[in-house]
Formats: C-alpha cells, structure tokens, sequence
C-alpha cells in the first residue's frame, strides 16, 4: 500500500516528465508519438479534475445542510442549481436550447457581474489601501499615474502623455518584468525538478 | 487639518455614487473624447493585414465570461479583420467557459461573410482541458487531439480538416486570452508560427518584454487596445463605446488615490509632530 | 536534436548538476544565508495582533491552477499554521482547487500536531469554495473581521478584491505569487509581499533542507550567469556583434 500511495507516483511522474522532456530535445519519432500519447491522457485527466471539482462542492454544501449550519439554504440553493445545471447538461449537452438561454442568460451575466465588482473595490482601494508608505510605493504610483494618462481626456490636452506612458511601459515596466518572469520561471523550474525527481512528496502528503 | 482629516474620512458609499455616475453619464451621453492609436495597435493591425487570403490562422478564444467585457470587443474586432482577409480559420478553446464565445464568433462569421462556408475555410473546434497540456498536445499532434467539432460533427466530415497536416502548416496564432502566457510556450515551439495577442489590461506588463524580443508579432491590451483595433478596422463599437467611460474612471481613481494619500500623509505627520511634542516633555 | 534547443538543454544540465552539488555543500556543511524576508515578519506580527485582539487570520492559496508556487505555498501556511496553533489563534482557509483541499488539510494538522493542540484544530475552517471562491472569501473576511491576510500562490484578480475587503478591518496582509501581473496590486494594498521567488527562498528559510536549499541556490546561480549574458550581450550586440546572440540561438 506504501508502494501505491508514495512510491508508485513518484515513477509514474518521473517518466511521464522524462518522455514530455526528453521528446522536445531529441528528434526521435517514436519518442514523439509516445510524449503525443501521453499529453492527450492529460487532457482527460484535466477533464476529471473538473468533475472532482463537483464531488468537493458537493461534499462541502451537503455537509452544511446535514449540519444544519447557518449557511445551509445557500448551500441548498446551490446544490439544487447544480443538479439543474446538471441535468439540462446531460439531457442536452452544450448544444441544446435550454441550456444555451441558461448559459448566456444567467451564467454569463452573473459571471460578469461578480467580476464587476471589482470595479467597487479598485475605487475603495484606490481610496484606502494604496498609500505612499516608502519611496519605492510612490515610484509605483508616479508610474500608475502616467500609464493611465495615455487615453482620453488626458491625450486630449495631454498630447505628450501617450509618449511618456509608452516609454513607461516600453523600457522600465517591459525591464522589470524581464527580471522578475526570469526569477520566476527559474525558480519554478527548481520546484518541479524536485517534484520530478520525487525529491518533494508535499503533494502525496508526506514531506522530502 | 479638520478638512484634510474629513478628506481622509469620506464614506466609500459616496465614492462609489461617484464612480457610479461617472461611469453611467458618458454611455448615456457621449462626451466624444480623443482616442490616439498607439503604435502597438497599429503594428497589430498590420500583422494581420499582411497575411494572405487562404493563409491558415488559428484563432483562440481562452478567457472566461468574467472577461467579457474587455475581451469580447477585441474578439468581434480582430474576428472581423480575420474574415476581411479571407484566411482560413480553425478556432481553438482551452478555458471551460468560452464555448458560446467561439460559437458566437463563428455565427457571426458565417453571417456576414458569404464567402465564408462553415466546414471548407472556418472550423470551430471544441473546448479541451489541460490548459498548457492541451496547447502541448495541439503542437505534439493536433489531429490526434479532436474527434469532433463544436458542433458535434465528426471532424473527417470537413473538407479543412482534411487538408491540414498539423500545427506547422499554420502561418499564425492569434490568441484572445485572459491568462498571460501558458499559451505560448508551447506554440512559440511550432517553427515559423507568428504569435500575435490579444490579452487583459492586467496581463499587459507581463506579455511586454515577450512582445518587445520579437516572440509575438502582434499586441493589443484591455479595453483600449479593443478600441483602437475597432477604429482601424472602421467598425467602432463597445470599447470605443466605453472609452469615455474608461477616462473618466482613471480620473476619479487618480484623485482618490491623491485624496486617500494627502489625508494619510497629514495624519502621518500629525502624529509624529505630536510624538516629537511628547518625547520634548519627557511623557512616556 | 531539435532546432535551437542545445544551449536550453545545456542550461538545464547545468541547472540540474548546481542544484545537487549545491545540496550536497548544504548537507556537508549545513550553512544557507538569505536575507530576512519581511514577509514572515509581517505574518508573525499578524498572527500576535490577531491573537490579542481575539480575531482570525485569513488564508488563500487564491484560484490559479495547481503549479510549483503552491509547493511554497504549503511550507508557509504550515509556519503559519504553527503560530497560529502555538498562540490558540484561529486560521481560516479558503481553497479553490479540489485537489489541494486533503494537502491543506494534512498541513495544517500536522502544524497542530507539532504544537501539540490538534485538538484545537478545527477541519470546518478547512473551507473548500470552488467557483465561488472569491464571493466567499470575501465574505468570510468581511464576516469574520479577520487581522491578518494571507494569499500566497496562484494569485489572479481575486487578490485585489481580498486586499480591500480585508483593508477595511485594517488587517495586516502578506501576500505572495510568481504571477507577475497580480505584483502591482499586492505591491500597492499589502504590508508585505514575497516576489516570485522569493516565496521559495523563505519556504527554505523556514525550513532549510539540501533539497529546499539547492532548488535556491541552483536558480540564484544561473540567474547570475544570466545577467552577465545579458551584460555582455548588450554590449557586443550594441557594437555590431551578434556572436553571442547567435550562439544562444542555437
């Protein structure tokens, strides 16, 4: 049991990487149309993991309501929206009517809508929380300021501000992001490396 | 000091009527401000204007309807440019939600453009999951990858299908995505394939330097650079739209962060005065 | 070989082989230096205030798909975790990925564990949302009037809506992620923020192994050799020789 839970993944990550890996190095066909194989598994493995998703909001909802915690109507509300969305899905598919006039009638405006709230918390945040507490958060804001002189009102008896906020973005953000994607994407290599290699377990439960 | 400590007291309730307003009057009342086209929107524009009728061009639709409202405009734009210059286009979707996008595009298409057949110059290929695995795949095998076709047809059935071999035989990728850059690792791998984007405001600084070192060919950002692309390909419409909206927005939030910071500022320096006050007098 | 990958594959030989010598130099002489991280500063502080005001901390790994940030994510939540059991202070977890919730779950009680109060642990602030991830966090934030914030890994826009509704109770935040395009807001709303990498070197900080310490080091000594690259590089391209250029083109 050991082996399955702790060993076994660690092999089945080490080859699978190796053979993704190795086929963008080397040219060899059957390499190739291993690695090809194997990334289409993971398209419907990632498929799987949307429905895990569904066992997760139903273990939670389902949880409250046999707890008859505060929350549990929500939790109803949700768990009878998602079997309708469910059913309509499986009855129909994507292509059916009914489930098109939920999709762009409800789904869509919601989603957009909950989005739109951060229209709201930019302008709070905007009002309380970005403070000119050091030099390098002014810099940040001076930078903030003239990036968004550049459209409008501003361009309009601002004819240099387009100017300014594309040198901005050009040279001193399009520098700063350099540096930081290539830390980034350095450091995200070590940390796969290590789950490649098994030498980090933290995502079997165990630890190195 | 009374005033600058009610300046840095305002209810957010008040703010957010102003913003509301602000937002609200310019659709209502179009202030018609200037909108300069960037040099960035242009060079986009002529990426796509210099490919040639029957050129094979991905195009992806990758972003969730909480995206709508800065993507779905740069999607009709550069749908409609796209069309105008008669490439054959395989529309690709990788984000759980974007489907109806992808479906709305290609009606569109169909619509308006006779020349268009639905199966022999445009295909609508199905959402795959994976994210950067699906892109993966499409540069491994992309044949092996769809059996179907948004509409349900089986992809054998459409003439396109069958006269494409794989990634390499497309001359580019035009990517409407909310997310940076998961997707162009695996497609800057496709030799001779021009990347060209579309992507969020927020995503912006984080596609620069990739734009600036050559790996995209194309580059417009949010809502504004949805406008631009609607003027230069002569169909203004929701971006442009909400441009004046989008100016007024920066206004307000640029004097609330001066406000917010002149009343912090004034109380910071309150504070230490009457600390230094109370250090000079010994209190503890 | 493939076309213009053998200065990539020797980047990653290189990568690889500093990684184990700079493991192996760990191992044999157990010193590792980074400099202090303000962040787990800030998180102690949040954790204390919290404490004495008698209010939770808040904690999310925000909606990104699952990657090596989270791999950081989950060291940091186990200090934070453990402070959080040493001073009998309520952590809450809000998780948006399915898979990460039994992860969370074995951290945090392990954390208890070593404190000795897993009885104190409460598996209901586990809190798995899913989709509504961000309308529930913020509730939970707003509800539970929480003192410190904590979002540490894949960071999309839900990050500047929990700076705010965490601002308005005044809560200490630290925040966390390699996503570049969510830096300006943590950098602009939080007390304290790790950049990208940053979150690794203080996950080896915090808990320094051969292996935590040589996948610091591996990436701090290529970065090195990159920026002379880049140094170099400049130069010669600026005076007309694009050498170098096309060496690493290869």
């Amino acid at each position: 049991m050991t082996f399955i839970k702790t060993k076994l993944p660690v092999v089945v990550t080490f080859v699978g990487a190796f053979i993704i890996i190795a086929q963008y190095y080397f040219d060899i066909p059957a390499w190739k149309t291993l690695a090809a194989e194997l990334l289409r598994w993971n398209v419907i493995l990632a498929a799987f993991a949307l429905a895990l998703g569904i066992g997760g909001i139903v273990k939670l909802h389902w949880g409250r309501i046999a707890r008859r915690a505060p929350t549990a109507l929500y939790s109803a509300a949700t768990l009878i929206t998602l079997a309708f969305f469910l059913a309509i899905g499986l009855a129909q598919t994507t292509r059916g009517e009914s489930y098109r006039w939920l999709y762009d009638y409800i789904y869509l405006p919601v989603a957009a809508t909950s989005y739109a709230t951060t229209f709201f918390f930019i302008t709070s945040a905007a009002y309380r929380a970005f403070r000119i507490k050091n030099s390098y958060a002014a810099v940040l804001m001076v930078s903030a300021v003239l990036m968004m002189l550049q459209i409008g009102i501003f361009a309009a008896f601002l004819p240099i501000a387009p100017r300014i906020a594309a040198w901005v973005w050009n040279i001193p953000t399009s520098a700063g992001m350099r540096a930081v994607v290539i830390g980034g994407a350095l450091s995200l290599v070590g940390n796969s490396f290590r789950v490649i290699v098994g030498l980090e377990r933290g995502h079997l439960g165990g630890g190195e | 000091m009374a005033l600058i400590r009610k300046l840095s007291n305002i209810d957010v309730r008040i703010l957010y009527l102003i913003m509301v307003v602000a937002a609200i009057y310019p659709l209502l009342r179009p202030i018609g401000l200037p909108l300069p086209i960037s040099d960035r929107a242009r060079d986009a524009y002529a990426a796509i204007e210099a490919l040639q009728p029957g050129d094979l061009v991905f195009f992806g639709i990758d972003y969730s309807p909480t995206q709508e409202a800065e993507m779905w405009p740069q999607t009709l734009a550069v749908g409609h440019h796209l069309a105008r210059r008669g490439v054959r286009i395989v529309m690709l979707n990788m984000i759980e939600g974007a489907f109806r996008y992808e479906e709305r595009m290609r009606d569109i298409i169909l619509a308006e453009y006779p020349e268009y057949k639905y199966g022999e110059n445009i295909i609508a290929l199905p959402f795959t999951a994976g994210r950067e695995a699906a892109f993966q795949s499409v540069v491994a095998d992309f044949k092996g990858l769809y059996t179907y076709d948004l509409a349900g047809n089986p992809v054998g059935s459409l003439p396109l299908w069958n006269e494409i071999r794989g990634a390499s035989d497309f001359k580019m990728y035009v990517e409407l995505a909310d997310a940076p850059d998961w997707w162009l690792r695996p497609m800057s791998q496709v030799p001779g394939l021009q990347l060209w984007n579309g992507t969020v405001a927020s995503g912006a600084s984080t596609m620069a330097p990739l734009y600036q070192s050559g790996q995209m060919i194309g580059f417009i950002i949010g809502m504004v650079g949805a406008a631009e692309y609607e003027f230069l390909v002569g169909k203004p419409g929701m971006a442009a739209a909400a441009m004046d909206t989008q100016s007024m927005g920066h206004v307000l939030i640029i004097l609330f962060v001066v406000l917010g910071n002149i009343g912090y500022q004034a109380i910071k320096a309150d504070e230490s005065r009457a600390k230094a006050k109370r250090a000079a007098r010994g209190d503890v | 070989m493939n076309q213009g990958v053998t200065v990539q594959l020797l980047v990653l030989a290189t990568f690889i082989a500093t990684f184990y010598i700079s493991a192996n130099i760990y191992r044999k002489t157990g010193e590792f230096s980074a400099r202090k991280f303000e962040g787990l500063a800030k998180m102690e502080e949040a954790i204390g205030r919290a404490t004495e005001m008698g209010k939770p901390v808040h904690w999310s790994y925000g909606m990104g798909a699952f990657d090596a940030q989270y791999l950081a994510a989950f060291v940091l939540l186990e200090y934070a975790a453990g402070l959080c059991a040493k001073y009998d202070t309520r952590l809450i977890v809000s998780i948006a990925l399915p898979e990460v919730v039994p992860m969370t779950e074995e951290v945090v009680r392990k954390a208890y564990i070593e404190q000795g109060k897993v009885e104190s642990m409460q598996p209901e602030d586990v809190r798995f949302w899913g989709g509504s991830h961000n309308p529930a966090m913020i509730g939970t934030i707003s509800r539970e009037q929480v003192a410190g914030n904590f979002m540490i890994g894949s960071l999309f826009h839900e990050s500047i809506l929990s700076i705010e509704a965490a601002a308005r109770y005044n809560a200490i935040q630290v925040m966390g992620t390699s996503n570049t395009h969510q830096l300006p807001f943590i950098a602009a709303g939080c007390d304290a923020i790790f950049i990208g990498a940053e979150m690794f070197a203080a996950a080896a900080q915090l808990d320094a192994t051969p292996v935590r310490v040589g996948s610091v080091r591996a990436p701090d000594l290529i970065t090195s050799v990159f920026v002379v690259l880049m140094v170099v590089g400049a130069l010669m391209v600026t005076m007309g020789n694009t050498t170098l250029k096309t060496l690493i083109m290869r």
